[in-house]
């Protein structure tokens, strides 16, 4: 069979699967998810690598997509309130998962170089886990305004960790000292790179979607937009999330009301390039991993959620957040999947050169955090949902 | 540009293309001929930026919008519009198309000495676009009897073009795999092709409704839809079935067993298929090869030619034996010139079929959609004055 079949029988697969899930009164996405892991490698091996491979470009495009809606409910005006609750909120889960993770992996192995780099892949959060699930429920309100910021948002911090910590481990493991701004080079390239294309790209397309009547014009232009501005970040070695979010923003923020029509279009068409995107990750879940990712998989999951909910909640305290962003918003950014990934991999690239100590560091981190996301993209959802229905800010019942 | 990535290629097709659509807009011209102009200047033969191996990386472009076009035009058969409709439309746009096929198909038969090549291009022939026709008749606001059985036409003949397309292929690809067949079996091999493509677009559009029935949002529709698009695509690929009627079946079916389902969703189908489309559109037109000028010359006159007169003596048969009033039969058949929209699409499944049949596969491939695109030229063109001056004597605009 063609590939095409594939991709046909993955949307209406998942798309059953998802209707089961709400039927159990699960987000949709779980069950895409665990369509994927049965038609992957993990069970019954429909989706073979090469295939998933060829489907790859789903991804960047779902996940540019994902992106390009959080941006567009960054509105500057809502966030000029409540921006320093926000920021404060990032680093605060931010900083809570990398000390609690950091600390949980130290107490339990004693290597510190294992610690930093564990703690530096806990904030990593994953948009497209949250933001669907926001969206099914059609969430409005301050928790969903404060989800959608955070998580887009703290991708950036993420980055800018690991490069600090990474640089730190690399010293611990080699004992030779690096100047700081090689190592900051490139994720500052990375995320200031990103942003200024999103510019760019958002106010041209916002100058030009202003004359645009038909809404399928305004679709299409902004499409071709988003893929170019996703092909560009590809290119360019740029963060895809952060590019297309500062697309979304921009234009947004210019173009209020265009972009509401805009996104209210393309909510009506995206939901299979979502179904494919889950799918997809779920296929490259390997469950036998559960197995083997023993105590340091454990640890990792409680700290993890643990630095995320109680540094949320501190961050709020501080900030001075409503009761609702206090109490929920560390349940909504449990998502995990793409970024730590990514991150896994680029320690694997970077350490595993640095004798025995870097090898055996890779290969504990790639199965560590592939085991844990298989356990944070199921629930990370799951408590999303759980989070805006106590905020009681879902529009759609279950 | 070897390496540039499928986002994009896409991506800038579609921007590119819109960009292009709505310039030639401003000077009253269709936005397809935009998309096809940006096609062909990026493409291989001016600015070389669409190569041939960049768009091969896009081929799931094509696949959707095939996809798409074939779901689109099946979805227009339900049955209450096909009575509202009326018998006269569906007889002049039966008698156009078969009569522009049998006369290309009968002259590039004789010219060339390949019947399949003949089958091909007729086929090709048939099909009609309404783009310039609904710019032309917008821009005089004409209005009449004409008028409406134009439009009737000219949106209702792409059903009847697939037909023949997925007929005439069959044939021909009998004719140039198996050299000397007899004519029996070049017959009996595409009756059961077809017939099974029809089997199996039917039992798509079943499913497809019985899923539909049992969903109540707007967006899950439009995933269904799509899943079973490309499942039946794959489908008939696997098992070398004439995709364009299966999907065409499929949509036939389902809209007419889920009509209002199918109908909302093919709102949101029309606004994701519009880039998909218009960049489809663009990535195939970047095949014109200049150099390939010398060799259609007289061909792609004879083409030419005898599409024209086709249609005008099929149009005018189909009308007299509609009983139509003198006006329609008279004018109606020098409205039917343009061609650039299915016949495009066409044009890339001749490539998908044939081009896997060796050399000569790749060379009539190439034929079919640079006679194509050269002849647009005149087509549109040269169409939206004839089409001007039929309705100006038909006194259906006031100038």
């Amino acid at each position: 069979m063609g590939p095409l079949f594939f991709v046909g029988a993955v949307i209406i697969l998942g798309f059953i699967f998802g209707k089961f899930s709400n039927r159990l009164k699960l987000p949709g996405v779980v069950g895409y998810l665990i369509c994927g892991l049965l038609l992957g490698h993990s069970f019954f091996n429909i989706l073979s690598p090469s295939l998933l491979e060829r489907l790859a470009v789903f991804n960047d495009l779902a996940l540019s997509l994902v992106a390009f809606v959080i941006g567009s409910e960054l509105h500057l005006s809502s966030l000029r309130k409540v921006g320093k609750q926000i920021i404060t909120i990032i680093f605060s889960e931010s900083l809570g998962a990398f000390l609690l993770v950091g600390l949980g992996v130290y107490l339990l192995t004693k290597e510190l170089y294992l610690a930093l780099i564990f703690g530096a892949l806990a904030p990593a959060s994953a948009p497209a886990g949250t933001a669907v699930v926001l969206q099914e429920y059609r969430a409005r309100g301050p928790l969903t305004t404060a989800l959608y910021a955070v998580v887009g948002l703290d991708d950036g911090l993420a980055i800018i960790i690991y490069a600090l910590v990474s640089a730190l481990a690399k010293l611990l493991i080699t004992h030779q000292s690096f100047s700081l701004f090689s190592f900051m080079k490139g994720p500052l390239a990375e995320i200031l790179g990103a942003i200024f294309l999103g510019g760019v790209l958002g106010g041209g397309l916002g100058f030009f979607a202003q004359r645009i009547r038909r809404k399928e014009d305004l679709l299409a232009v902004s499409m071709g937009t988003i893929i170019v501005c996703a092909g560009l970040s590809n290119f360019l070695h740029f963060s895809l999330i952060l590019s297309n979010l500062t697309l979304g923003m921009v234009f947004s923020n210019f173009f209020p009301f265009t972009n509401r029509r805009l996104v209210d279009t393309i909510n009506l068409v995206v939901l299979p390039i979502y179904i494919i995107f889950f799918v997809i990750a779920g296929a490259y879940l390997k469950i036998t991993l559960l197995k083997s990712m023993g105590l340091l998989g454990l640890i990792y999951i409680i700290c993890r959620s643990l630095g995320l909910m109680g540094g949320s909640y501190l961050g709020a305290l501080i900030s001075g957040a409503e009761k609702t962003i206090r109490k929920y918003l560390g349940l909504g950014i449990l998502s995990q999947a793409g970024v730590a990934i990514g991150l896994a991999i680029l320690v694997s690239r970077e350490f595993s050169s640095l004798g025995e100590a870097g090898r055996d560091l890779s290969l504990l981190v790639i199965n560590v955090i592939a085991a844990t996301t298989i356990v944070f993209e199921i629930v990370g959802p799951i408590t999303t949902k759980i989070a805006i229905f106590k905020a009681g800010e879902a529009s759609k019942k279950e | 540009m070897e390496n540039i990535s499928i986002l994009l290629v896409v991506g800038s097709a579609i921007v590119i293309s819109l960009w292009a659509g709505k310039s030639l807009n401003r000077f009253r011209l269709p936005v397809v001929i935009g998309y096809v102009l940006a096609g062909i200047i990026l493409g291989k033969s001016f600015l070389k930026i669409l190569t041939p191996q960049v768009i091969e990386k896009a081929s799931l472009i094509n696949d959707l919008a095939l996809g798409v076009i074939a779901f689109l035009i099946g979805a227009e058969f339900n049955f209450s519009r096909l009575r509202n409709l009326g018998k006269l439309i569906i007889l002049i746009a039966l008698f156009e198309s078969l009569g522009a096929f049998f006369l290309v198909f009968l002259s590039v038969s004789l010219l060339t000495h390949k019947v399949y090549l003949g089958l091909i291009l007729g086929a090709v022939a048939s099909a009609t676009a309404p783009a310039v026709t609904v710019a032309v008749i917008n821009q005089y606001k004409a209005k009449g009897e004409l008028t409406s059985t134009l439009l009737g036409v000219v949106g209702s003949d792409d059903a009847i073009a697939l037909i023949i397309y997925a007929f005439a292929s069959s044939i021909a690809y009998g004719f140039m795999v198996h050299q000397g067949i007899s004519f029996k079996q070049a017959i009996i091999y595409p009756f059961k092709e077809i017939f099974l493509s029809l089997i199996l677009g039917a039992g798509l559009g079943i499913i497809l409704s019985y899923f539909l029935n049992k969903c109540k949002e707007r967006q899950d529709y439009f995933s269904l839809i799509v899943g079973f698009l490309l499942i039946g695509e794959g489908l008939s690929w696997e098992f070398n079935l004439s995709e364009l009627l299966v999907i065409m079946v499929m949509a036939m079916v389902g809209v007419n067993l889920s009509f209002r389902k199918v109908e909302q969703s093919l709102a949101s189908l029309n606004i994701a298929g519009f880039p998909i489309i218009a960049s489809f559109f663009c990535l195939a037109s970047t095949r014109l090869d200049i150099h390939l000028i010398s060799q259609i010359g007289f061909l792609g006159f004879v083409y030419l030619f005898f599409r024209i007169l086709g249609k005008y003596l099929g149009a005018r048969l189909g009308a007299k034996i509609g009983k139509a009033n003198l006006n329609i039969r008279k004018y109606i058949g020098l409205c039917l010139w343009p061609q650039i929209g299915v016949a495009l699409a066409l044009a890339i499944v001749i490539e998908r079929d044939f081009s896997s049949l060796g050399k000569e596969g790749v060379f009539i491939s190439n034929l079919a959609i640079n006679i194509l695109l050269f002849t647009t030229i005149f087509t549109e063109t040269l169409g939206a004055l004839a089409t001007r001056f039929s309705l100006l004597k038909s006194r259906e605009i006031n100038l």
